[in-house]
Parts: C-alpha cells; structure tokens; sequence
C-alpha cells in the first residue's frame, strides 16, 4: 500500500505515523459530521463480543449448564441472590442455617451440604468469593447489587479445568453487566413486610471509558422471631434464628477501551453493615457484628491479531467481621471473646486463548493466589495464616466432526495444605440430529480443605467454676484440626440428552458422582488423645497436659471437642431435567426437576445419605399482558431432608425436615420513565402463606411476605 | 484485504476481456483523494491497477493528487478528455463546488452524502457529469442477507438517527418487498439510544444496523452490540470492521471492490464520456462472525454460500 506514497511526493519525514495521524483525525470528525461521511463505514471499531465476553451454547459446553439470566432473575422476585439457585435443578436453598460467622442462606447441589456448604465454587466476574475459612460462600455478604447481574451460569458437576481449585459438585458463575450497558441513572425503591431497600445507579461515559456506580442500603428483619408451627414435637425450641441485616452496599465497575485492541477494567466493590447473630438458646448472646467486605479487580484483555485472546487479571479480596461473643451461661458472666476475621485474598491470573488450527481452541493459562487470615478464635493465634495456592490449567476444544465437538482438559494444582494435584476431565458432545445433542463426560475434581478444617483451634479461656484440685483456669476445646488432610475428591460421569427447537429447550441428564476422602468432623480428645491421661471429671490438669497444648498452668477440657478427617464416601446418582418452553410469543415456562440418590455408610454418624431431597421441582410461568402488564408465578417443592450438621441434640439424629412447597407470585407495570422504563411491581413469597422449615427444624421461614418494587429511570 | 473474493476477480477478467478498449476516449484520469492513505488508497491503487491492466494502445494516463494539494492550488487538467474521481465525501465536496467541466465520479462516498452535495451544488439531475458509486448496499441486498442467514426471522429491528431518519419510508419498504416487517425505533440524541434500542429488541427478531454515525460510532458500538447480545437478537452491520466487533453478519464492498467498480465503470465510458446515473456497489463481500453466531446457537452458512446467494439476486434500485 505504502507505493502509493509516490503518487504525492511526500515530503520526507511525512510518513507512516503522520498518516496514520491524518487518518484518526478524519475518523474523529466523523460522528460530527452527521449522515454525510464515509467514515461510518470505515471506522475501526473495537473487538466488543470477543471469545472471552461470548458465552459457549448450551449444546457445545462439556458439562451441563444452567442459564439464569436478567430476565429470569427479575420475573422470579428473588429478594436475595442465593434465592435465585432455587431454579436450579438439583440445588438445595435453605434461608439460614448456622450461628456462628454466617447469618446466612446455605445453597448446595447434590446434597452434602452443611451450613457453611463450601463444595461449590462461586465467581463473581472471574473472582472466587469461596470464602477461605469455612470455605462455601457468604451469600449476604457478597458484594453485587442482584440488579448489576447479566447472567449466572451454574455448571452442575465439576469443572476445576475451567474454574479453578474447589469446582466440585459444581460452579455457580456470576457475570454482571458490562458497564457500557448501564448507562443513565436510575433509582429503585422496595418497601415490604420485615424488608426495605434504596438502590440507586449512575452509568456515564468519557471517550472511550463507560463506567458505572451502584449503591444501595437494605434493612432485612429477616425471620419471624418465634417459631409458629414447631415440626417436631421432640424439639422444644420456640425461636427463630436472631437474623436481622442491615446490608450496606457500593460497587463501581469502569472498562476503558485503550485502543482498537486493548481493553481495561476495574472494579471496586463494598459490602458492610451489621448483621444479627446468634439464637436464644446458644451458648452465646444473641448480638450483632459488623461486617466489612471489599474488593478491587482489575482486569487486562488484548485481542490478537490471530483472533486470540489475552488476558491478565488481579484482585484482591478482603472479607471481614468484627464480632465479640458473650457466653450465656450463668459461670462465664462477664467473659468476652474475639470472634473478628479478616480474610484477605490476593490472585493474580494469565490466560491466553487462540485458535491453533481451524477446528481446534486451546485455553491455558495460570494463576497465583495467597489467601491470608487473621481468625483468633479459630485459629488460635494473634497473627494472620497465610495459604499459597498455584495452578495451571488448559483446554483444548477440538472439532473433530461437523457434528462432533471434543474437550480435553486439565488443572494442575499445588497448595499448601495438600500438595500437588491433577485433576483431568474429558467431553465429548454429538450433535446426532440438527438440534438435539448427546453429551457424555468424565471428570475428577478435588477440594482442597478449608482452613477451618485443616488448622482449627477453637478453645474458650475460662474459670473452670469447678471445686480443687483445678487450677483457676482451663482452656475448653471445641475443635483441635489434627492436620495432615488429604483433599475430597470427585469422579463425575454423566450422560446428557439436548433439544433445542424454536419454542422448547430441554435438557435431561443421568449422573453418576463418586465421592471419597469427604471430610468430616469426629470426636477427638487433645487434652487426652489416648485416653490415659488421669482427668477429674473430664479435665485434664497440669502437669499431666499434653506439652505445648496449653499455657504452663493451664487445664484443659476437650470431651466434646472434634477434629477433621477424611473419612466420608458417597455415590450419589439420579437424573435431572429442566425445561424451558416458549408457549407464545408471551408466555415462557421454565421447569426444573430433580432425583436425587445417595448412597453411603454415613461414616461417623454423618448424614451423607439424606442431604439431598430425593426429589426437587421448580417452575417458574411468565406471562407478558397489554399495556406494559405482566405477571410470574413459581413454584419450588423440595422432599424431606436430613442436612449435615442440622441435628438439634443427641436424641435427635434420626430426624427429618418434612418436604416443602412454596409459591411466589409476581405482578409488574412497566410504563414509560425519563429516558428510559419505570416499572412497579408487587412481589409476594410463599402466597399460599405455607408454614415450613428450611435445613434444620428451628428454622421456620417467615409466612406470606409481600413487597413493593419502584424502578424509575431518571 | 482478505476479503476480496475470487469469483469477483474471476468476473472482472471475465469483463475486462469482452469489452473493446478502441471505446476509450480518454486522454486521463485524475484521482483526487479525500486522504491519503487507508481505504482512499487502497481505492486509487485498486483503480489504477485495474485501468492499467487494459492492453492496447488506449490506456488513460493516471494521475493521483490528495485534497489536500488540491486546496493549496495544485491545478487540475481541463483538457477535455479528463474524467475526475473523487474518492470520498471530502473530495467530493470539494470537486462539486469547483464548477469543473470534466465528468466526476465520485466513490467511496454513502448515498446520503452524495445526494446531499449534489443537492448543495444544484447537480443533483445532472448524472452525465457528477455520478457516483455508493458505499451504501442495497436495502434489498440487505434483507437479502438477513433472510438467507436466519430463514425464520421476520421482525427485523431499525433504529435510526437524525442523519438516517427519512430512509424509514424507502427502509419500510423494502422490508415488505423481502417479505419482512421492519420495526423501527428512532434516537435523536445519545441519550435516546438505548432506552430505544431496549424498546426495539423485545419486538426484533433481528436488527439491522444502518449506518447513522450518531447511531454507530466506536464510542456506542460497545453498549449496542453487548445490548443485542444479551438479547440473544443477532445483529446485522455494514462493514467488516463490525462483524470483527461482534455483529453477527455484514454485507459489504471493501475499498478495492469500490475501485475496481470505478475502473470499469470508466472502461465502459462511451465517447461522450456521459456517465451512467448512480449506482450501487456491484462487487460486495460478505463477512460472518461464527463465534458470535455459535454463541447464539446459529448454524449459518458460510460466507461463500451466502455470497453466492446473494450475486444470484439481480440488483435492484440503490
């Protein structure tokens, strides 16, 4: 091209650069001079929908996927975002379980799940938010706004090649809306029964940078305080958990197009406020703690020339609670201890992909990451743990057929509790017919153990209130981690069946997971580990502790204490369905269904076998009226249970949480607002007003809960 | 440019070989060029290229001079045998106010800007001396592609802006002649375009980007395509860099197709060097985004079909 540089006897000096000058100069006059400029045409615009923003069709991903979209989440009246996994098959949602650090929802997929349901992976825009305590997720705490929420994407079954350490039974991925599609302001007001919340959001732009601010500040009353409609006579308990939240929440997304190639993004987020905790009945006060979470990201895509992409991506994650707990009973009066964490996790992440022949994709890459807590009360130390994890993973998606698309891929991880470990996993799906699919997958996938299981060391330094020979003080064990943990491992093969017609998607699946090594909790003694110490009455006094286990002087009580070993197993199988069906132009269905088997010895009492409901349904109608009218009714149903770690005393293992059904309903206006749509729209949960319990038998969910939604674009 | 395609080169030797050169009563051509680089360039060194190509005797002497040593005073030939190309908006307009008597060909500009400046230099009849080759497709080559593409889709989205506003009647049109209705939605200001977009998508089965630079630009072309992508509506742009941005599909003439065109509109020139009324490109190309369209669970043809397709339409009115 540069010949035809002769044609204007350039001056020297006047080259490449100066006409590359000439040529943006003209590109940048462009839009100003209206219809009547060619530049329109022959304006270079930057890659928007690259590989790494498009999502992989349903039909070609080498596991199964559902999609909760905007939409879906919108139509559902979800109140909170752990609400929304309702939808999915297979996933178990319980409002709250635990008193201690998690004033909180449990979300869980294929059973196994405790309070803390840490078997899942959970990302936020590429960062884990699986917290590096317990592990699991702090669903309240998170910060994103339910409305900033482009799409979910839960892949049921495991998937560490693409999602990293701890995608285990499953991966729920949280994108948001690019920044770009935010644009405006806009205000959002609800007001109900126990609940309120100001939302409100400004998306702006400079050349080349869109960027978006969102702040909102809830008030959740949460449950009623006592329970209404107590499920087992045994149980003697009369009050709900104390779960009141005050959510205060600030996320700021902004993405900077550097040139034609290169693209930049940073996110900030924060989500604080006080949260209630605690029951009446425990060992400690009721009382409220406060909460500190934020994070930065900052991400760096460069398109290829070869249609490749890079990217490099950075954040750092900060997660934390100030807490004190008073003991309730009579002899501690007056005792206080510091139940504070901070968990901050820093992550630095390299992935390239590109195209190294027509038919084939190759994803790789690698990533750092230290996790660093301070946990006194858990941790038994005043200063902050720090875990290094490393990984390389890679995928290779490879065409082999027309109608025949395979996956290879792997994660190599190396952390500091287990080690190095590899973890593979292989798809293969056949498009038999134009719109149905065959998909069959074998994956093994590890969870590394949470800190919380591999370092434990809850004790309470107390007077002991016990007649001499004990000294004045004791330090009582709750949990001692005797280290040394091998990770959970996963085998999960499926068969899966696709069809996708213009009014009916379906997805149905047989799976088959093997489950080995699952940690668990068992009664174990440090202050007598062989049990030939000489106690009085169950304490074991100095000299006779065990050295280094307490301070010189200091008894030590442990009868009810636990440790964590690798003892569980479980198979677990079934089939899975959900249905999305277009009735007209109008109306949508969307149906989940689930069956679910486990089958296991319970090893150490632990209720593997019935921690997931046998069977699970969701529906969820929409229908679209005239004149900006439309209305959503669902339905969740979920069998008895019998959750991990839900057991209200020691005469009540063989318990169930009786199966429940709940309607919602949802009823919206959407009219014409400033530049933009407003909407009002009347949210009612559990319509028919059904009195039932969620994971444990204290935990009556509130009855009918209603309130009204205000959206104004200004 | 990796978009120039074969069978278009095969018909232009096709062409070349069947006209009779002694037609040719040129003396010159002159190129004046809007810019000198980028696809101003590639249209002149495609042009030249193709008229030097001709055997025999005839050939035109070629001349190339930027706008820019136009307006400094480079003096322009008025012998009579001249023929003018102005190669985009800027030359035009600049050859237009000069009340030359050479014929003007005027390329790589849209037919708005033509009929604009003809309009602004009373020449708007006068098609023998000022003509054009526009950048703009067909509204029926459009529909054309939209309905090969996606065979289903009969709802076919336009948002419009000032600049684009009066083609709804011509746009409305053509829609219904290819069997679709056009929706269409209007922006009059940034902050219009995507509460209109928003509206436009729940009652699109597909969009069709006309190019209105309010309306497209590198700044909105973000909030546009991520916009229709969540809507899962497959959006349909007018030049490759769009479809590298993320459109689904595109029909469009690259420079060199533009030039080509030029070089043989000129071979064809009768003695009277009259030129013929404006017309649509004739050598197109045809770009899809497979990424996109696998994303959005689309099996299409590939590019090459859907071009061929295309061609086998004959053309109709710009």
């Amino acid at each position: 091209m540069h010949n035809t540089f002769s044609f204007f006897g350039l001056k020297p000096g006047h080259g490449l650069l100066g006409s590359t000058l000439l040529l943006y100069a003209g590109l940048a006059s462009g839009a100003e001079s209206g219809a009547y400029s060619e530049d329109v045409f022959l304006d270079k615009v930057p890659i928007v929908l690259s590989a790494s923003r498009l999502s992989q069709p349903v039909d070609e991903a080498p596991a199964a996927v559902t999609v909760i979209d905007r939409r879906m989440i919108r139509e559902s009246g979800a109140w909170n975002l752990a609400e929304v996994f309702r939808l999915v098959p297979g996933m178990y949602v319980a409002y709250h379980a635990s008193s201690i650090y998690t004033t909180n929802s449990m979300v869980s997929y294929h059973g196994l799940g405790d309070a803390y349901a840490n078997r899942m992976q959970v990302l936020v825009d590429g960062r884990s938010v699986y917290s590096p305590l317990f592990g699991g997720v702090l669903w309240s705490d998170i910060p994103v706004a339910l409305d900033d929420i482009e799409r979910i994407e839960v892949v049921r079954g495991p998937d560490s090649a693409s999602y990293g350490a701890n995608s285990f039974l499953g991966i729920i991925n949280i994108i948001t809306l690019h920044s770009a599609e935010q644009q405006g302001t806009s205000l959002s007001m609800s007001a109900g029964r126990s609940r309120n919340e100001v939302m409100m959001r400004h998306g702006g732009k400079t050349d080349g940078l869109t960027y978006r601010l969102t702040a909102s500040t809830r008030n959740d009353r949460g449950e009623d305080p006592g329970i209404a409609n107590p499920v087992d006579p045994t149980n003697t308990w009369t009050s709900n958990k104390h779960d009141d939240k005050k959510i205060r929440m600030l996320t700021f997304r902004a993405d900077s197009q550097l040139n034609a190639a290169n693209v930049l993004e940073f996110q900030f987020g924060h989500n604080g406020g006080d949260r209630e905790e605690g029951w009446d009945t425990d060992s400690f006060h009721p009382r409220w703690k406060s909460v500190d979470n934020h994070f930065e990201l900052l991400r760096w895509r460069r398109h290829l020339d070869d249609g490749g992409e890079f990217s490099m991506q950075l954040y750092h994650g900060y997660e934390s609670a100030a807490d004190t707990l008073y003991p309730a009973a009579p002899q501690y009066q007056g005792l206080q201890f510091n139940a504070d964490a901070v968990a901050q996790r820093y992550d630095l992440e390299v992935q390239h992909a590109f195209s190294p022949s027509d038919r084939t994709r190759l994803v790789w890459g690698g990533s750092v990451r230290r996790d660093s807590t301070y946990w006194p009360l858990y941790l038994n130390r005043q200063d902050a743990f720090d875990f290094h994890l490393s990984r390389l993973f890679g995928n290779l998606e490879w065409r082999a057929q027309p109608d025949l698309l395979l996956n290879l891929g792997a994660m190599a991880e190396n952390n500091d509790f287990t080690g190095t470990d590899v973890t593979p996993r292989a798809a293969a799906n056949w498009h038999f017919l134009p719109g149905h699919t065959l998909r069959a997958s074998y994956s093994k996938a590890a969870r590394t153990p949470s800190l919380f299981e591999e370092k434990a060391d809850n004790r309470y330094r107390a007077p002991t209130g016990a007649p001499a020979p004990l000294p004045s003080q004791a330090d009582l064990i709750y949990r001692y981690a005797t280290g040394g943990l091998k990770p959970e491992r996963i085998t999960a093969t499926e068969i899966g069946y696709l069809g996708k017609s213009p009014t009916l998607d379906l997805d149905f699946r047989l799976f088959h997971d093997e489950l080995t090594d699952l940690i668990s909790s068992f009664n174990y003694n440090p202050c007598n580990p062989a049990g030939t110490l000489p106690t009085v009455a169950g304490y074991v006094i100095p000299p006779f502790v065990p050295a280094g286990l307490t301070q010189p002087g200091i008894a030590c009580y442990g009868a009810r204490s636990y440790a964590s070993q690798n003892t569980g197993s479980a198979v677990a199988k079934g089939f899975e369905a959900q249905i999305q069906w277009r009735l007209s132009e109008r109306t949508r269905l969307i149906y989940g269904l689930a069956h679910t088997r486990i089958a296991s010895p319970d090893e150490n009492g632990v209720p593997y076998t019935n921690s997931a409901p046998t069977n699970s349904q969701s529906l969820m109608l929409t229908h679209r009226f005239d004149h900006g009218w439309s209305a959503s009714l669902m339905g969740y149903q979920a069998g008895e249970t019998h959750m991990i770690g839900a057991d209200s005393g020691a005469n009540d293992n063989n318990y169930f949480v009786a199966s429940s059904r709940r309607w919602d309903g949802r009823l919206a206006y959407r009219f014409r607002s400033g530049a933009g749509n407003g909407e009002l729209a009347l949210m009612v949960q559990n319509l028919a007003n059904a009195r039932y319990f969620e994971y444990r038998h204290d935990n009556e969910l509130p009855g009918r809960t209603a309130w009204l939604n205000l959206k104004l674009d200004l | 440019m990796t978009h120039w395609r074969a069978p278009a080169v095969l018909s232009l030797a096709f062409a070349l070989s069947c006209f009779p050169h002694a037609a040719w009563a040129l003396d010159g051509v002159t190129m004046v060029l809007s810019e000198e680089d980028g696809p101003y360039a590639q249209v002149a060194d495609r042009l030249r290229t193709a008229l030097s190509q001709g055997s025999g005797s005839a050939r035109p002497a070629i001349r190339a001079m930027s706008l820019q040593s136009l307006k400094e005073g480079e003096p322009v030939r008025s012998d009579a045998g001249q023929v003018l190309v102005a190669i985009g908006s800027g030359a035009m307009q600049e050859l237009a106010q000069r009340n030359l008597p050479q014929p003007i060909i005027n390329v790589l500009v849209p037919r708005a800007a033509f009929e604009k400046i003809s309009r602004q230099n009373a020449r708007l009849g006068d098609h023998r001396r000022f003509s054009a080759i526009y950048l703009d497709q067909p509204w029926a080559r459009q529909f054309a592609l939209v309905r090969y593409a996606l065979p289903n889709r009969t709802r076919i989205g336009i948002l419009l802006g000032p600049g684009s506003a009066e083609s709804a009647p011509a746009l409305r049109a053509a829609a219904k002649a290819a069997g679709f209705t056009a929706m269409i939605e209007k922006a009059d200001s940034e902050t219009d375009l995507l509460p209109a977009l928003n509206r436009l998508l729940g009652e699109s089965d597909a969009l069709l980007a006309v190019p209105d630079p309010l309306i497209y630009n590198r700044n909105t072309i973000q909030s546009i395509l991520l916009t229709t992508y969540h809507h899962q509506v497959p959006l349909f742009g007018f030049s490759a860099a769009y479809v590298r941005a993320g459109t689904l599909a595109a029909v469009y003439s690259v420079p060199e197709q533009i030039g080509q065109q030029a070089a043989e509109l000129i071979q064809h020139l009768a003695a009277d060097r009259n030129l013929p009324p404006p017309q649509a490109p004739r050598y197109f190309s045809v770009g899809i985004n497979t990424q996109v369209a696998r994303s959005l669970g689309l099996a299409l043809d590939d590019e090459a079909t859907l071009l061929g397709k295309l061609k086998q339409i004959a053309e109709g009115a710009p």
